[in-house]
C-alpha cells in the first residue's frame, strides 16, 4: 500500500489525478510544485526508500520521447523508447535504475495526451517505414497497470497508427486490462525471463517464471505477438544447466510459432552507475565485470560463451530472423 | 547516533525523562541532555530557525565522526486541529524563502502528516498547515549531514483558533508532550531500524543477524526481535546477551523486559 502521494500542483484537479489518488487510498496527499524537488532531492537513500516506496503525480514537459541506443531493436531501423513511470514496484538486484536514479519513489506521467502527441508526429515523420516504440525501459510497463491504465489508453491508440509498433516490456503478470483489449498486430507483449535460481536470487518481488508462462501461453493464446526477453543473462557457476533447463521449459510451456521476437543480453552496467550502486552496497553481481566499451560487462570471452549457449538453445525454436542481441 | 532536538526546556521535560537523559555538565553553548551510553543526545536549541540550525550544527560536528544519524525534531505547533492532537511533517515550508522540504517516509508511521510552515515570527493565524518557528532551520542544517529518511519532525498542536495564548503555561506544554512518548518512541525505533540499512557498524542490527543466523525465524518474529531489541536499548540498565538464547526465547525474554524493567 502506499501511504503518501506528492502531487504537481498544476494537476492536482485533473480528472485521470483524482482517479489513480481515489485508486490508491493513499492516506498522505503531499503538493509540491515540480516533481524534480522531491525526486531529485541530493540527499536521498534509494536502498532505504525502497523499503516504502511514495508515488508522484506529475508531467513529463521535455524529452518525453527519445531515439533507443543504437543495439537496442527488434528489427526496425526507427527505434524509440517513452516512459510514463520512472523507477519499477521490483527490487532486482542488478537494476540499473538504482544507479541512475536517486529516489526509489515512483514517478507516474499522467499527461498521456502529450506522449501521443509526440508518438503520432514521429510516426508521420517515417510515413513510410516502420517505427517501433518500447516503453519499459525506466519503468515496468505492466506492474502497476491497475493505477495508470497505461496499456488500456495506449494499446488502443496505437492501433490506429498504422506504421507504429509499440512494445511494453514487462516482469509483471498484471494482464487484467490488456484481457479485455482485442489483440492487434502492431502491438508486442514482451516478457523478461530468467530461471528460477537466478530470478529467486536477483529479482526480488517478481511473480515466478511459473506464473510468467502462464500468463504468456495464455496471451498467445489469445493472439497477442509475444517478445521473450533473455536479458539481462547472468552469470551462474552451472550456467549451461540452469538456462539450459530454463530454455527446455520456456519453450516445453510455449508456442514457438507464436513468438514475434527474441533478445539475449548478458548482465551491464553504464560506467556512471557502478560507483553509486557501489555505495548503496549491491555491487556484488558486477564484481567480475570490466570496463569495455562505455560499460561495465563480463569479459568479451565469457560473454560470448554465454550468448552462444543461450542462442543454440533458442535458433532451432524459432526463426534466426527474430533473434536480435543487447 | 539519535539526535533530538527540541526549542524549550518545557517541551523536552517529558523527553528527558522518559529516556533518563541526563545533562552534560561541560560548559556548551547549548544545553545537551544524553543517555547513559551517550547514543542519545537532546538539545535546546532555543526558539527561532536560526537557532535551531545553529543547534543542528553544534551537535553535528560534536559527533562529526559518526555519519549518518537519526535527527528528529520534537516541538509544539499552531494548527486548526485539536490542542494536543499529534502529527508528523511530510513538508516544511520557510514562509519568507518560500523554500521547500521533503522528509521521506521509509516506513509506516501510522500518523497522520501535515505541512508546516516557519515564520520568523509568531504567527496566530491557522490556515491548512501547521505554524511553527523552527522547522525550516532544523530541516536545512540536518540535510547537510544525514539522508532525508532519516530526518523527521514531530509537532504537537498547542494553540488553535479558540486557544492561542497558551504558549508561555509552560506546565501546560509539558502536559500536551506527555501523552505521546510511546509514538515518539514508536518513531525513534523505526527510524533506528532504517538507519540500520545504511549504518553498517550498528551493533544491534550485526548481533541479530548472527542470531537469525544461527536461528532460523520467521520474518515476522525477527523484525519484532530487531524491534524489541531497539526499544530495551533505548532506555536499558543493563545489556542483553542473545547470543546466550535460542530460536523463539529471545522473543519470550524480550517482551517480558520491555514491559517490565
Amino acid at each position: 500500500m502506499i501511504e503518501n502521494i506528492y502531487v504537481e500542483h498544476s494537476i492536482c484537479n485533473n480528472k485521470n489525478v483524482k482517479e489513480i489518488i481515489k485508486k490508491i487510498k493513499a492516506k498522505n496527499i503531499i503538493k509540491c510544485q515540480n516533481y524534480k524537488e522531491v525526486f531529485n532531492l541530493k540527499k536521498q537513500n534509494f536502498v532505504l526508500q525502497k523499503k516504502n516506496p511514495s508515488m508522484i503525480l506529475a508531467q513529463k514537459k521535455k524529452n518525453l520521447v527519445l531515439k533507443t541506443p543504437a543495439k537496442f531493436n527488434i528489427g526496425s531501423k526507427n527505434n524509440y523508447y517513452f516512459s510514463h513511470m520512472l523507477n519499477c514496484i521490483f527490487d532486482c538486484e542488478y537494476c540499473f535504475l538504482q544507479g541512475m536514479y536517486r529516489s526509489a519513489n515512483y514517478v507516474v506521467f499522467t499527461n498521456y495526451n502529450s506522449f501521443k502527441n509526440e508518438i503520432k508526429k514521429i510516426s508521420e515523420l517515417h510515413r513510410n517505414e516502420a517505427v517501433h516504440f518500447f516503453s519499459g525501459y525506466d519503468c515496468d510497463s505492466l506492474a502497476l497497470e491497475n493505477i495508470t491504465n497505461f496499456a488500456k489508453v495506449f494499446i488502443p491508440y496505437f492501433k490506429k497508427i498504422k506504421n507504429a509498433y509499440l512494445e511494453l516490456r514487462t516482469k509483471s503478470t498484471n494482464i487484467k486490462n490488456i484481457l479485455s483489449l482485442e489483440p492487434s498486430d502492431n502491438i508486442i507483449l514482451a516478457w523478461s525471463l530468467s530461471p528460477n535460481e537466478i530470478s529467486k536470487n536477483y529479482e526480488n518481488k517478481t511473480p515466478s517464471l511459473k506464473k510468467k508462462l502462464e500468463v504468456i501461453k495464455k496471451m498467445q493464446e489469445l493472439g497477442w505477438k509475444i517478445g521473450l526477453r533473455f536479458d539481462p543473462l547472468i552469470y551462474h557457476n552451472d550456467f549451461n544447466k540452469i538456462y539450459g533447463d530454463f530454455f527446455k521449459t520456456v519453450f516445453y510451456e510455449l508456442c514457438s510459432d507464436r513468438i514475434h521476437s527474441i533478445t539475449l543480453g548478458t548482465l551491464r552496467l553504464p560506467k556512471s552507475f557502478l560507483s553509486t550502486i557501489k555505495n548503496l552496497g549491491k555491487a556484488s553481481l558486477f564484481l567480475e565485470h570490466k570496463f569495455e566499451d562505455s560499460l561495465y560487462n563480463y569479459n568479451k570471452i565469457d560473454r560470448n560463451k554465454m550468448i552462444n549457449f543461450c542462442y543454440k538453445q533458442v535458433v532451432g525454436k524459432v526463426e534466426k530472423r527474430k533473434i536480435f542481441f543487447n | 547516533m539519535l539526535n533530538l532536538v527540541v526549542a524549550t526546556i518545557p517541551e523536552a521535560k517529558p523527553i528527558i525523562k522518559f529516556f533518563n537523559l541526563k545533562q552534560n555538565k561541560l560548559r556548551s553553548e547549548f544545553k545537551i541532555f544524553e543517555n547513559y551510553q551517550k547514543t542519545i543526545s537532546l538539545i535546546i536549541s532555543g526558539i527561532g530557525k536560526i537557532n535551531a540550525a545553529s543547534a543542528v550544527t553544534y551537535l553535528a560536528l560534536k559527533s562529526k565522526k559518526i555519519k549518518n544519524n537519526i535527527w528528529l525534531n520534537i516541538g509544539i505547533a499552531g494548527g486548526k486541529e485539536q490542542i494536543g492532537k499529534l502529527f508528523m511533517i511530510n513538508k516544511s515550508i520557510d514562509y519568507s524563502s518560500k523554500k521547500c522540504w521533503y522528509p521521506s517516509f521509509c516506513f509506516k508511521t501510522g500518523i497522520t502528516s501535515k505541512t508546516c510552515m516557519t515564520y520568523d515570527i509568531p504567527v496566530f493565524k491557522y490556515e491548512n498547515c501547521l505554524n511553527d518557528m523552527e522547522l525550516s532551520g532544523f530541516f536545512s542544517a540536518s540535510l547537510r549531514f544525514s539522508y532525508n529518511e532519516l530526518i523527521h519532525s514531530i509537532k504537537i498542536i498547542s494553540d488553535n483558533e479558540i486557544e492561542n495564548k497558551t504558549t508561555s503555561d509552560y506546565g501546560f506544554i509539558s502536559v500536551l508532550i506527555k501523552p505521546h512518548l510511546k509514538k515518539i518512541e514508536d518513531i525513534i525505533i523505526k527510524l533506528l531500524i532504517a538507519r540500520s540499512f545504511v549504518y553498517l557498524d550498528d551493533t544491534i542490527r550485526n548481533e541479530a543477524n548472527k542470531y537469525f543466523e544461527r536461528n532460523k525465524l520467521k520474518k515476522k518474529d525477527e523484525e519484532e526481535i530487531l524491534y524489541l531489541l531497539y526499544k530495551w536499548n533505548l532506555h536499558k540498565k543493563k545489556d542483553i546477551d542473545i547470543k546466550y538464547f535460542s530460536g523463539r526465547d529471545i522473543l519470550n525474554v524480550l517482551r517480558m523486559k520491555n514491559c517490565y524493567d
